[in-house]
């Protein structure tokens, strides 16, 4: 697989051989955030030279809507335009070029409407997608009112593009009896068939959707890539030949949605000891203009405040709120890494407020046993190593002898301070919608012994095929290079959930395993009457079948099977137990089971002119028993680095008609390979497993870890506080702008830094 | 090592050396109005109107060569990097270089590899590829052949790299998935094998050729075609500047290809600055450093750095390699952006513009060439020549700061170029310039004026700080506010003088170095 990479090999979709007569579309998007469209003239697009067909809202012969949940998503709008860059036509040309400068041709007149663009503004016009929730535990108001020490604020956390390499982009294909074949990079193919087919007034069998990779996916292409496959679909029905929509990149930044930005408005009572007695929190999230995957983006979160640590009474209220802006949508974590940030960012004032280690603080909120073990929707933590992860992160990281020599070095040092902070990580596996903790699995086996495997799942760079082409070639005993996972199609395993939510492993490999087992019955059954012995005392490994001390060659038993008339192909279904949630009340257990971790990051922050940089991390992960442990090593690095880009340079800007201006990379900033930390270590821990029959008994590791990014904000209020006892309003992400303003505030406010030569870079800089 | 063995074993000295490749290069019928260049060791002869066509385009839409990855088309994320030998005749390495941001037409007489030619029909593999590989260094792989090109072009020198050398060679490149760890860890890796390669070439009889030597490069001439002209002597642009009214100079071409792809400059001639001799001249004579307008500004960086060691840290952050690599001096001065990039460092090092117009010369120092944001002194018909730079002077102090969101490959938020002399601790000479805080670069005069005749003390800085807030107007956009821009210049001075006058150290970047 990787030499396909550093080749060059590898075939993304805009990669497939050119197909003769392939047209391409490009797409006219809104120029307001919020408007009526008076009048549209398109009649100098429709002539353009190279221009074969164009296509409105009229032009739809099913739905004009792509949304995953609600129908609330026009392909293109016809009446009001609802954020700049809204899809309102697209222009299909014999080129690219054609295309795109057709559509620069439009000539639209709107009635320009006032915009709700931020948070704020939303909250005061009381613009809500749904009606607000509130989930409360114990006695919030009573135990906030008698608990000693009070502590209360907002916490900002900006959004984040999700930035895949690879952009957004579909072919759709017409073959023969109006039948569509779409090639797209998406997280969710049966989900892309489904709207096709109901925009193009088509059946779900009428489409075939197939995903041979992604260039990077992180969520954003797990209902956002739709929209790109219908308008290629209608552009393919319009004009009877292939058409390929792919976007630049500007565009893509313009029309996609992204990461939720979140404001969090805190109470905390807590004891001198810094355990909490009641926390208060409300979460207002921007979710753009549609639902799109917005309400569960907001219930995963509501389930993540607490994050590691038992909340007595609690009371938690998420508004989730209708903008003018891009539909916000799923992005690694999905709303968790935002409330696990809030969490641990109160506690971190917490501990600056009764002057205590924050590890000590965070280890007397930690569940524990009963009645501590409880979460705050009512599902019992019962696999919790948590605790355990700390004792040995504090240890091997020398987290307390670092915070000293920190302390040392910022005692001596005017404009460079260091920062050092841990947060632990719980975070629930399995989609909060019950209905999607499913999967579908095809083995084949060929007369050569070997095998091909085709799951639900699409391969984006997290290794899901090579962890699920293991699992197969375990079930077989058979080495994993005689399996060939192949690329997601629908019509090889139908009616898939998105590859999201940390799950694809398990989900996919129970399936895969499943199916497997099938097939390897059935040769043990043959093999076991052919022999005279039982199936059950046939072993299936180091590429043979064993029966007693006598073996048969896998590749002949499978040859031999043949001739013998055994079916070689089955499925394989898999549907988790245990999991129930019910959204209304709250309530449930929506996870599997638990993954937990725990980072520590140090800073260095340059108080002149608040540029940081990550200069040491140490992660201790808990992955289960993991299937492979250099492609979780990948996860764990690339979630965190993405976790601490989201949590700092990455910043999102609009202006102030709604316009996204950080619009593509030369102004939107995610890391680069200076970022990664010079120091570093990260390890799986060997001690644990899956509570839980998992594959392997491992566990999801996809999303938990870009929630460990925590340290490093953390460790730059830190860098910021220095020896401050005051609460140190940092907002996400902490960009040179918002550090320097913090480090202003905090030396304003408590004058820490004495005398005027130490106080050189802090004080004046309000000067 | 099983890397290197196998890595001898399929005689990459054959694939790559390029004199042979070069020797084959099939005989073409020639014509000024064709641009010939070579593709992975194949010669192309291109048709003239695909002049304006950016290489990326050419690779992956005329000739399908889908290897190299179209990720921002700006420049910015490496997805589509190829290996060019570029600087000029006298040079034999191969740089990095975006394919989005080069126009076909600059091309002429230039080898080009791509991710394709480095894996042979066998699918035996270039080391950079192997170390990649056996580190695991992708996930999704659409950022890993812009990886592998980076790589291969520092290939021949990476056994004397630092890790920081090896950071800035692959900061023209993002990858989303992996955290960089193990593109980092096949880096360290393929320095230790080329330092071992290294001593196997001197002990065995039989040399090992480097892959990476282009050699010698075969002259080919393209005149140009409508819409696109590429003189060769500063005469021939003279004549084609009276034929061609509407035009754009076109030099490195990192600012202006992404908009022309857009079709901003759909009505105007390019003519490509790049392949003129007599604008790329760089040379330190008495007082004074001259460079040539077109000069990439990787060259001139390395000259500047030489004179000017405090400069190392203001040069490793300024843009990414494959980006110096073609970017100019001239080029950025004519652009002109508020910010300014280098352009507070030229105030800085009294800089003059030599311009050129109708083949008569005038020099006007930086200070008074700009009329308000992206608008200059140049005419029509005019362009910059040289820009001549002042020479370190004893006693004197110099620095110059990028303040951005990131540390690399990131337009500044605030730029700002110090310089003072001193005489017995009493400041003799003194310029202070900045970018980011009006619309258009600036020397901070009246903080100037303040220092001026002064002792060298805190007193006197602080004095100056309070003037430079009164002195300065900043912008505020999605770099920085206004109150921030302020705030940063002013702690600037303060950094500058601290930088010079306490022991600890005031660099993110060089702190970490020390350790």
């Amino acid at each position: 697989m990787i030499k396909m990479f550093t080749s060059g090999r590898a075939l993304y979709v805009d990669d497939a051989p050119r197909m003769s007569g392939m047209l391409h579309a490009a797409i006219g998007t809104s120029a307001h955030a919020h408007a009526r469209i008076a009048s549209m003239d398109l009649s100098a697009v429709r002539t353009a030279p190279g221009v074969l067909a164009l296509l409105t809202a009229a032009d739809v012969p099913g739905l004009n809507d792509h949304g995953p949940v609600e129908a609330d998503d026009p392909i293109f709008a016809s009446d009001v335009v609802e954020y700049i860059g809204q899809s309102v036509f697209a222009v299909v040309a014999d080129s690219v070029a054609a295309a795109r400068g057709a559509v620069a041709l439009a000539s639209i007149e709107y009635e320009v409407l006032d915009p709700t663009l931020d948070i704020d503004t939303a909250l005061a016009r009381g613009r809500f997608l749904s009606p607000s929730v509130r989930v409360v535990r114990g006695d919030p108001a009573g135990a906030l009112a008698h608990a000693p020490r009070h502590l209360s604020g907002t916490l900002r956390i900006g959004g984040q593009e999700h930035l895949y390499l690879e952009g957004q982009v579909a072919i759709a294909i017409p073959e023969e009896d109006e039948s569509l074949r779409i090639v797209c990079s998406t997280q969710h193919p049966s989900e892309v068939q489904r709207l096709v087919a109901r925009a193009c007034g088509l059946k779900a069998h009428d489409v075939r959707v197939e995903c041979p990779r992604l260039g990077g996916g992180f969520g954003g292409k797990e209902t956002q890539a739709s929209l790109f496959a219908c308008i290629a679909a209608l552009g393919a029905r319009a004009t009877g030949r292939a058409v390929k929509l792919r976007l630049n990149r500007r565009q893509d930044f313009a029309i996609t949605g992204k990461r939720h930005d979140f404001r969090i408005d805190y109470q905390a009572g807590f004891g001198d000891d810094g355990r909490l007695h009641a926390l208060k929190i409300i979460s207002s999230s921007r979710c753009g203009r549609s639902a799109d995957l917005s309400i569960a983006v907001n219930t995963r979160a509501l389930l993540h405040f607490d994050n590691a640590y038992y909340l007595e009474n609690v009371e938690i209220v998420s508004h989730r709120l209708r903008t003018h802006t891009a539909s916000n949508t799923a992005f690694r974590g999905f709303g968790a890494p935002q409330a696990i940030l809030a969490i641990e960012h109160v506690l971190d004032d917490v501990a600056r407020a009764v002057a205590l280690d924050p590890v000590t603080v965070r280890r007397r909120n930690f569940y524990s046993s009963a009645p501590r073990d409880t979460t705050h929707y009512g599902m019992k933590v019962e696999d919790n190593v948590v605790e355990r992860l700390v004792d040995e992160l504090e240890q091997s990281s020398r987290y307390q002898a670092r915070r000293k020599e920190a302390s040392a070095f910022n005692a001596t040092h005017r404009v460079l301070k260091r920062g050092v902070a841990l947060t632990p990580v719980k975070f629930g596996i399995s989609f909060t919608q019950t209905h999607l903790n499913q999967a579908g699995a095809l083995v084949n086996v060929y007369t050569d012994g070997t095998v091909r495997v085709n799951h639900g799942g699409v391969e984006m760079g997290q290794g899901l095929h090579a962890k699920v082409a293991r699992v197969v070639a375990a079930e077989f005993g058979i080495d994993v290079a005689q399996v060939r996972p192949t690329p997601a199609d629908t019509d090889k395993v139908p009616n898939a959930p998105p590859t999201a939510a940390s799950a694809s492993s398990d989900l996919n490999g129970k399936a895969a395993a499943q199916a497997a087992r099938a097939i390897r019955d059935r040769l043990a059954n043959y093999l076991a009457s052919r022999e005279d012995t039982s199936p059950a005392a046939i072993e299936f490994r180091d590429d043979r079948a064993w029966y007693g001390n006598d073996s048969v060659r896998f590749a002949d038993l499978v040859a031999d099977a043949y001739q013998a008339r055994i079916s070689l192909s089955a499925t394989g279904f898999y549907r988790t137990p245990l999991v129930h949630f019910d959204p209304s009340t709250c309530t449930g257990r929506p996870f599997f089971y638990f993954v937990y971790g725990a980072a520590v990051a140090e800073v260095t922050v340059d108080v002149l002119t608040g540029e940081t940089r990550l200069e040491r991390v140490d992660i201790l992960q808990d992955a289960g028993r993991s299937i492979d442990p250099t492609i979780d090593q990948g996860q764990i690095e690339g979630a965190f680095l993405q976790g601490a880009g989201w949590l700092t340079s990455e910043e999102l800007v609009w202006d102030d008609v709604g316009r996204l201006v950080t619009d593509g990379p030369d102004r939107y900033k995610i890391p680069t390979s200076f970022d990664w930390p010079r120091t570093f270590d990260v390890r799986i821990v060997d001690w644990n497993e899956n509570a839980q029959d998992t594959i392997f008994r491992s566990k999801g590791i996809g999303e938990p870890p870009i929630a460990l990014a925590a340290a490093v904000f953390l460790a730059i209020k830190d860098a910021i506080a220095g020896p401050s006892c005051g609460p140190v309003a940092l907002h996400a992400p902490a960009t040179p702008v918002e550090v320097l303003r913090a480090v202003r505030a905090v030396a304003e406010r408590d004058r820490i830094w004495g005398d005027n030569e130490r106080t050189g870079a802090q004080t004046e800089s309000s000067g | 090592m099983s890397l290197i063995d196998e890595w001898a074993r399929h005689r990459y000295k054959k694939r790559y050396s390029s004199r042979s490749k070069a020797g084959c290069m099939t005989p073409v019928k020639r014509s000024c109005s064709s641009i010939e260049f070579t593709l992975n060791g194949e010669a192309q002869v291109v048709d003239g109107r695909l002049a304006r066509t950016t290489l990326l385009e050419y690779l992956r839409e005329v000739r399908q060569k889908t290897g190299t990855k179209e990720g921002c088309g700006t420049g910015d994320c490496g997805a589509c990097m190829v290996a060019i030998d570029e600087l000029g005749d006298d040079c034999s390495d191969y740089l990095a270089v975006n394919a989005c941001l080069r126009l076909v037409g600059s091309l002429a007489g230039r080898r080009v590899v791509t991710v394709e030619h480095l894996t042979d029909s066998q699918s035996s593999q270039h080391p950079v590829q192997r170390a990649l590989a056996d580190c695991h260094a992708a996930q999704c792989g659409f950022c890993t052949p812009g990886f592998v090109m980076s790589l291969f072009a520092l290939w021949p020198s990476i056994g004397t790299r630092s890790d920081d050398e090896i950071q800035h060679a692959l900061s023209g490149n993002l990858c989303r998935c992996t955290g960089y760890r193990p593109i980092l860890d096949a880096a360290r890796r393929l320095r230790t094998m080329a330092g071992e390669i290294a001593s196997l070439e001197s002990s065995e009889s039989a040399p090992i050729q480097f892959p990476t030597r282009p050699g010698r490069r075969r002259p080919a001439r393209f005149a140009g075609a409508p819409g696109f002209v590429a003189p060769r002597s500063l005469r021939e642009l003279q004549a084609l500047l009276t034929r061609h009214s509407n035009v754009l100079f076109v030099a490195g071409g990192t600012d202006v290809v992404p908009r022309l792809r857009d079709g901003e400059f759909d009505e105007r001639t390019i003519v490509l600055l790049g392949e003129l001799g007599a604008l790329r001249r760089l040379s330190v004579k008495g007082d004074r450093i001259v460079v040539g307008a077109t000069t990439p500004l990787s060259k001139v960086f390395s000259v500047l750095v030489n004179e000017y060691p405090p400069l190392a840290e203001f040069v490793r952050r300024f843009a990414s390699v494959p980006i110096t690599n073609v970017a100019t001096l001239g080029g950025n001065v004519a652009t002109g952006s508020p910010v300014g990039d280098t352009i507070p460092l030229l105030m800085c090092l009294d800089a003059v513009l030599v311009m050129r117009r109708d083949g008569r010369r005038r020099r006007v120092s930086i200070d008074d060439f700009y009329l308000g944001s992206r608008r200059h002194l140049l005419r029509s018909r005019e362009f910059i020549e040289a820009i001549e730079l002042a020479r370190p002077q004893p006693r004197e102090f110099m620095r110059a700061y990028k303040v951005a969101k990131r540390f690399e490959q990131d337009t500044s938020s605030v730029v700002g170029a110090f310089r003072v002399v001193l005489d017995d601790g009493r400041i003799t000479a003194i310029r202070i310039a900045f970018g980011g805080l009006a619309d258009r670069p600036m020397r901070a005069r009246r903080t100037e004026d303040r220092l001026l005749g002064r002792t060298w003390n805190r007193s006197a800085i602080d004095a100056a700080r309070q003037t430079l807030d009164e002195e300065v107007h900043p912008i505020s956009d999605h770099r920085g506010t206004a109150q921030y821009r302020r705030d940063v210049a002013k702690n600037l001075l303060l950094k500058w003088y601290l930088e010079l006058t306490d022991d600890k150290p005031t660099s993110i970047w060089r702190q970490g170095m020390a350790q």
